[in-house]
């Protein structure tokens, strides 16, 4: 077994071993998907929108796999500091370490946004299924990194959830599709591509190639950043 | 009184992270202007207590925004902030015990950290609020935010003893924004909740904010009640949590 594997393993026993973190990573994005399917609905028609049920299903399971994508990076990483530290002392390589830690994110995302998919796909109409999982993994990847690159700058855990909240609350109710945000500002946020791109999977399945890369882009920039200071850290 | 004096003493630890006073600060500025700012600007019902009857109004969003994120503000802040003070303290408690501190003492302790805490970013946040919008009852919508946050402090104590670390911060993050953010904004749930949302820990602090916001007098008392007593409950138990897990 590679090291970097083994420390893959070792991360996935002490999750396990908390078996409430499991239930609540399977629950949570049902219940966001429950919550937001109507509601969006009723808030958007208010507006003379044009968001539905299924949008806003489509909806709750990209945040709800954000969120919890997020903040799943920002607190192992935040916990394994030490471990870490005497792992590298004991010779295991930082690429050997980034790489699991990396991979452990990217299960926790994969997990979330695929619970929250399955809930959409079984109870809406979904034009194109595989264009909104990809959004959906878009947008829970772009916030593992996001959670990753907090916890390397940002030490304690109420300090780093509040940066967290601000991004997650500026990124839901203002720069996404509920919000009146126009101009720019709002396209330097994580979700405001992925929440587009889940939108016009739902409705139409004809998604803007431009939006697609400016969000791939974006996730691999964030993606990127995290990794260097996270090396930069283990070095 | 020692309870009093050793939760003076260990506040000071979060008064001494800069970043933390920035963020506490920080965070609901710019996100309660920020959503002002940007809302459309269009009218939205919103049902209140006038003279014993409720009655629609007519509100210009940006009003409504201005007004319903500050319960969203404080309840998600104040629940992450009553969860890791929780976990931050296990240690510390145990010595505290070990000093001679009795179970109740140290309980109390940590209860009055916590209600000082979701005191303050209520408060923080309808300061914050003010600049573009002024309730009509500005008491009874600093009391409405207040019962919201204090009730999600209490909150996140609980869930820390119950999900821990990495289970509570899932909790804490996503709770508040379904219960707060979703179901009790009339943005997103117009006309009447369905009794179910009546029945979450937001509804009454809600309600009643929401009340002394918009109408000429905050006199949603049967909301100010499910409020209180949702308040009172969460305060009870976390009581009883906190001395039976430092007993």
């Amino acid at each position: 077994m590679t090291p970097s594997l083994a420390v893959l393993a070792s991360t996935g026993r002490q999750y396990a071993r908390q078996p409430i973190n499991i239930v609540l990573l399977l629950v949570l994005p049902p219940l966001f998907v429950f919550a937001l399917a109507g509601s969006l609905s009723t808030f958007s028609g208010v507006l003379g929108g044009s968001l539905g049920q299924a949008t806003g299903a489509a909806l709750g399971a990209l945040w709800a796999a954000a969120l919890l994508a997020g903040s799943a990076a920002f607190f192992m990483l935040s916990g394994t500091r030490d471990p870490d530290a005497r792992l590298r002392v004991s010779g295991l390589g930082p690429l050997a370490l980034n790489l699991a830690h990396a991979a452990g994110g990217v299960v926790v995302a994969c997990v979330a946004g695929t619970v929250g998919f399955v809930m959409v796909v079984a109870t809406e109409s979904v034009a194109s299924p595989l264009d909104l999982w990809v959004a959906i993994m878009l947008g829970a990847i772009a916030y593992e990194a996001l959670g990753a690159t907090i916890a390397f700058f940002i030490r304690g855990d109420l300090e780093g959830s509040f940066l967290l909240i601000l991004v997650f609350m500026l990124d839901a109710f203002v720069a996404g599709p509920i919000g009146g945000a126009s101009g720019f500002w709002p396209n330097l946020f994580p979700l405001h591509h992925p929440s587009q791109l889940v939108i016009d999977a739902v409705l139409h399945g004809d998604l803007d190639r431009t939006r697609y890369l400016w969000a791939a882009a974006y996730t691999a920039g964030l993606v990127v950043v995290s990794a260097t200071v996270q090396a930069r850290g283990l070095k | 009184m020692i309870a009093g004096r050793v939760s003076l003493l260990l506040s000071r630890q979060y008064a001494r992270s800069p970043l933390l006073v920035a963020l506490l600060l920080v965070v609901p500025a710019i996100f309660l202007n920020l959503a002002y700012a940007t809302t459309k600007n269009v009218d939205i019902r919103v049902w209140v207590i006038e003279n014993g009857q409720r009655l629609p109004l007519a509100i210009n969003q940006p009003n409504l925004h201005g007004a319903i994120m500050v319960p969203i503000v404080a309840g998600f802040l104040a629940g992450v902030a009553g969860l890791f003070v929780m976990t931050d303290a296990r240690q510390s408690d145990e010595r505290l015990r070990v000093a001679g501190l009795s179970g109740a003492a140290v309980a109390t302790m940590r209860l009055t950290m916590i209600g000082v805490i979701a005191a303050a970013v209520a408060l923080i946040s309808v300061a914050m609020t003010l600049v573009n919008f002024r309730p009509e009852n500005l008491v009874g919508f600093a009391a409405g935010n207040l019962i919201v946050s204090l009730t999600y402090g209490c909150i996140g104590a609980i869930v820390s003893v119950v999900a821990g670390r990495l289970g509570g911060a899932y909790l804490m993050l996503v709770i508040p924004f379904i219960d707060l953010g979703i179901f009790q904004d009339p943005m997103f749930i117009s006309g009447d909740q369905a009794p179910w949302m009546k029945a979450l820990p937001g509804f009454g602090g809600t309600r009643f904010m929401v009340d002394a916001a918009f109408s000429e007098r905050a006199d949603d008392w049967t909301a100010l009640l499910i409020g209180l007593l949702w308040l009172a409950a969460a305060a009870v138990f976390t009581f009883l949590v906190l001395r039976r897990g430092h007993a």
